[in-house]
Formats: C-alpha cells, sequence, structure tokens
C-alpha cells in the first residue's frame, strides 16, 4: 500500500541526547519502512538546523546549550506538532544536570514519547494517530500491572528498590523481566502517589539511594 | 559525544548505576560503554567473574561490532558508493544486497537482545555477572540460524573487497586492544603500530597525551590483531587477496567487512559452547571499593573508563574516555 500524495512531512531533530531515539525504528525494518508509506521523514540530526515548514516535528535531547534551546523555539514555530521522543526529551534524560531546563519548559510539547530507548511501536501507534487525525493517548497505569501481568516477583516485596508504582507502563515491564529494578525512565503515570513511593524506597534502601533513585532518567518528579 | 556530561552526572551516584548510565553516552556503542564501567567498576571492587560471564559479554560485543558495521556499511557506505539516496533505495533497487544487511542486522539484534534483554543499553549485565540468562532453547535457535547470517557475512567480505575508492593515505600509529591469545575486543593492553605497549597503569595518561594523534577502529584493529582472526575469515581473505596491512583511510570499509566475518564465526562459536554448557550463576558480591579502570574496544575504536568509589560505595571519581 503506498499513500504517496498523502505523506505527511516528519522531520527529526537532535538536542542533548545520544540521539538514538529513533534508529530504535530500524530494529524492525518492515515497520520502518511501512512509516515511509504515510511519513516523508526528514533526518535532521547531523546538520541540526531547520529551514521550512514540517507537519511534524520530532526531537531527541533536552535543551542545554543556547543553540539548542534557539533550535527547539525554531522547530515550535516550524510545526504544528512537536514531539519529544525518549526520556532525554521528556524528563531531561540521563545528561541532566543540575539547573538545567527541559524541553517541556522551553517550548510546547504536544506529545512526549516516553522511555529509555523508546518502545518504537508506541511510536508507531503515535505517528499512526496523528496521520489519522487522532488524538494519541499513553496508558495511564503503572509498570506493577504489566510487571504481575508478566509474572515478576515483586521487587518491593523483596525490599530491594523500584519505582514500579509511580512509573507509567508501556513497556511491558522490560528491566523487571530481566530481574532489573525499574528506574522512571517513562516518567510519573497520572496521580502516582510520590509521597507513598518515597516512604516504601526510605525503608528499602538507604536515603541517598533512594533520592538518587528519581534523577537517573532527569527530573521524574518536577 | 557527552561522555564528559555522563562521567560528571556519575559522581555521588551509587557505583551500581555507572553501568546504566555509562551505556546511555551512546546508543550505538552502548554494549561496549556498559561493558567498560562493568569491568572498571569490578576492578575497583575486586571481582573476579566466571568465564561464562566473559563468554556472554564477549557473544554481545560481537554482535553490538557487526551491527554498527553493518549499518556503516550498508546504510553509509553503499548508497554513498552507488549515489542513491539511502538504505531505503537500496532496499528497492538492491533486494538481494540489502537482504544480507537486514539478516545481518537481524543476528546482532537478536544476540544483544537474548543475552542482555533488549537491543539497545543493555539490562541484564551488572557488575559481578549477569541478573538473567538466555534459554538454551533461545541459544538453540541462534545457534541454528547462524548458518545463513554466516553466508550474509561472506557474501559482505566479497563485495566490499571489491570496491575501489580513492586512496588517502594514514599517517597516524595505528592503536588498538591486543592480546596474545585472540582478536582483542573485551581486554588486552593497548599496543601501537609505532611499537608501544601501555598496561592498565598508564590507560588515561597515554590516552589523554596522545590519543589524538592515533588511529583507533576496525584498520587499527586489523593492522595489529590480523594473525588473532580466525581461520575461516583468514583463508577468506587470502583467497580475496586482502593486504596484510591496510594503510588507506578508505580501507576502513574492508577492515569493518572482515570483522563482520570474523565475529559472526565467534558469535557462532560462543553461542554453540554456551548452548550446551550455560548455567545460572550467582551475582558475585564486591569485596572492596576502590579504584579501578578498564579498557575495551567498541566499534569506532578504543574506549577507557576509570572510576573511584568511596567505602561507601558511592562513585567519587570518574573518567570516560571514547572515540
Amino acid at each position: 500500500m503506498t499513500l504517496i500524495n498523502n505523506k505527511k512531512s516528519l522531520a527529526l531533530l537532535k538536542l542533548t541526547s545520544c540521539g538514538s531515539c529513533f534508529d530504535v525504528m530500524k530494529d524492525s525494518m518492515d515497520d520502518f519502512l511501512k512509516l515511509h508509506n504515510f511519513y516523508n521523514i526528514f533526518d535532521l540530526r547531523d546538520k541540526n538546523k531547520i529551514d521550512k515548514k514540517y507537519d511534524i516535528v520530532m526531537l531527541e535531547g533536552h535543551p542545554r546549550t543556547r543553540g539548542e534551546i534557539a533550535l527547539a523555539k525554531l522547530a515550535r514555530r516550524n510545526t504544528k506538532i512537536v514531539i519529544a521522543i525518549g526520556s532525554c526529551a521528556h524528563l531531561g534524560g540521563v545528561y541532566l544536570q543540575k539547573n538545567e531546563p527541559t524541553l517541556d519548559k522551553t517550548i510546547r510539547v504536544d506529545y512526549n514519547l516516553p522511555g529509555c530507548p523508546i518502545n518504537h511501536r508506541e511510536l508507531i501507534s503515535c505517528l499512526m494517530d496523528i496521520y489519522w487525525g487522532k488524538k494519541f493517548r499513553l496508558p495511564d497505569l503503572s509498570v506493577c500491572f504489566e510487571c504481575q501481568k508478566n509474572g515478576n516477583d515483586c521487587l518491593l516485596k523483596k525490599g530491594q528498590h523500584c519505582l514500579g508504582p509511580i512509573t507509567r507502563m508501556g513497556c511491558d515491564s522490560i528491566c523487571l523481566n530481566c530481574g532489573e529494578s525499574c528506574l522512571g525512565c517513562r516518567g510519573l503515570k497520572p496521580d502516582a502517589n510520590i509521597d507513598k513511593m518515597q516512604d516504601i524506597l526510605k525503608q528499602n534502601s538507604s536515603e541517598k539511594d533512594a533520592s538518587n533513585l528519581t534523577t537517573i532518567f532527569g527530573k521524574l518528579i518536577k | 559525544m557527552n561522555e564528559n556530561l555522563i562521567a560528571k552526572k556519575l559522581i555521588g551516584r551509587p557505583y551500581w548505576q555507572a553501568p546504566i548510565v555509562a551505556s546511555r553516552i551512546d546508543a550505538r556503542n552502548c554494549v561496549a560503554n556498559n561493558l567498560a564501567a562493568i569491568k572498571a567498576l569490578e576492578s575497583a571492587c575486586g571481582i573476579k567473574v566466571s568465564p561464562q560471564t566473559i563468554s556472554l559479554r564477549k557473544l554481545v560485543l560481537s554482535a553490538e561490532i557487526i551491527r554498527n558495521h553493518v549499518r556503516y556499511l550498508y546504510h553509509e557506505v553503499l548508497p554513498n558508493f552507488l549515489d542513491i539516496g539511502s538504505e531505503l533505495d537500496l532496499a528497492r533497487l538492491h533486494p538481494e544486497i540489502s537482504q544480507d544487511a537486514t539478516n545481518l542486522n537481524q543476528f546482532s539484534n537478536q544476540v544483544i537482545s537474548t543475552v542482555s534483554g533488549r537491543t539497545y543499553y543493555p539490562i541484564t549485565s551488572v557488575v559481578g555477572g549477569f541478573k538473567s540468562y538466555p534459554s538454551k532453547a533461545a541459544l538453540k535457535s541462534l545457534a541454528e540460524d547462524s548458518g545463513l547470517f554466516l553466508h550474509s557475512a561472506d557474501r559482505t567480505l566479497r563485495l566490499f573487497t571489491s570496491l575501489k575508492f580513492e586512496p588517502q593515505k594514514i599517517k597516524n600509529d595505528f592503536t588498538a586492544l591486543h592480546q596474545n591469545k585472540e582478536y582483542s575486543f573485551y581486554d588486552g593492553d593497548i599496543w601501537t603500530s609505532g611499537g608501544e605497549v601501555i598496561t592498565e597503569d598508564d590507560f588515561v595518561r597515554f590516552i589523554k597525551k596522545s590519543a589524538k594523534k592515533k588511529l583507533f577502529g576496525p584498520i587499527a584493529r586489523y593492522n595489529l590483531n590480523r594473525s588473532h582472526l580466525n581461520t575461516i575469515t583468514l583463508n577468506l581473505i587470502k583467497d580475496l587477496d586482502t593486504k596484510k596491512q591496510l594503510n588507506n583511510i578508505s580501507e576502513d570499509v574492508i577492515a569493518k567487512a572482515i570483522e563482520i566475518h570474523h565475529c559472526v564465526i565467534e558469535s557462532k562459536q560462543l553461542i554453540n559452547n554456551l548452548g550446551t554448557t550455560l548455567t545460572k550463576e550467582h551475582i558475585i558480591p564486591p569485596e572492596k571499593f576502590g579504584f579501578g579502570i578498564s579498557a575495551i574496544e567498541s566499534a569506532a575504536g578504543t574506549i577507557v573508563h576509570t572510576y573511584k568509589l568511596n567505602p561507601d560505595e558511592i562513585i567519587s571519581n570518574c573518567e570516560i574516555f571514547v572515540q
């Protein structure tokens, strides 16, 4: 199926990040190729300049320099829809240093695709929903739901740390399935009970360990 | 690359976070940075891991080297050489060639996700071992498929050794990890073609002082480690009349194609061995908290990580050097 005449334009830009969230798409070449039936994709990450208008701009990373802040603002002016992809764009990511702004404090972001790395199926869903004029919604429940569904033992009950109860689901609890705790890369779920989470973490780990946990992927708690 | 930001971020954090955060320096070399951090921290913690753990790490590192080289050769070099737009045009115009790239990509991604939990940013590999292990069935399935991937590696090597590029002489010394037993990716001293041998104690001094004047990466590795390529690869490159020393920057594509072939064969052997012997091992706990350093080969060249830990398991200093 080819919808050449109805293709939308999609530009990719990179701010401070590893700059590869979109490349996760290439893990599934079939999906990546199909995406080209709906979108003309302009990968501007190498030159990192935006010189015309696009239907959608995807931004990876958070703006930490004046140049990057200017680029983010220019991108906003040149598109109808800004999608922040990955935890660097969503929460600041592993590169976020103290007192640096996150992307949503710099420009208005229409959609966040969370995770480090992103879930490529979520990216496809988002782009397809936008293409067909629908509002894309992330799941509202916590990672605990996926973790329990996958039959994992609860790490908190074992006295270990885990941010699953406050983190938005959508990753299929991939870290927990491998025995690693959830470190909150997908950001907070709506109405997350942070106080309760912090109480549990303090019981299970040292205070320093507990406070460090919520800043691995940027500002989980804003 | 933002390795200095990552090093800064890690100071004041518990040591176990370092491999998770360091792997995000560069998605393409996430396995290499993850393992470099783990090796350095194991040295800081006085941990000696089992041969099985080392085999699993070598397997996943080889897979990442394959993935990086394949993407470079098929997504950048070949479309450029053929003067077509991108890998998508390559897939459309030359599907039989593009299929080899797809096969090799699939192989590397399967290996990385089977061993590390997912294709980018390893989950299972931690200081002291692995949090979870692949099933023997998953390894068996990989072993069964690897014949197909070997054909693709073979065709890739034949294709890229046949391409002619404008020569551009390399003037720098070649620099890479080297050890006597094998083509080094995971371990070894740093060797240069000028005859320098740098041991662990001098890694940082050498990298700070000399790295900019040296050439790292596939050509350097090939020139310094050629005799340790596996026999099948070695015989094939002899048949293809490949030079024993590569001296032109354009021959980087040949070195990459050779490494793909070598890594596929090495991976196949590791998968076969692990498939019969794999057992679940406990993660080895730290015995001390001090200073640790490591060097590892990423697709782009040698990377060095150093960590200094406080007695309370917190990182007090960190330096990371990447290519």
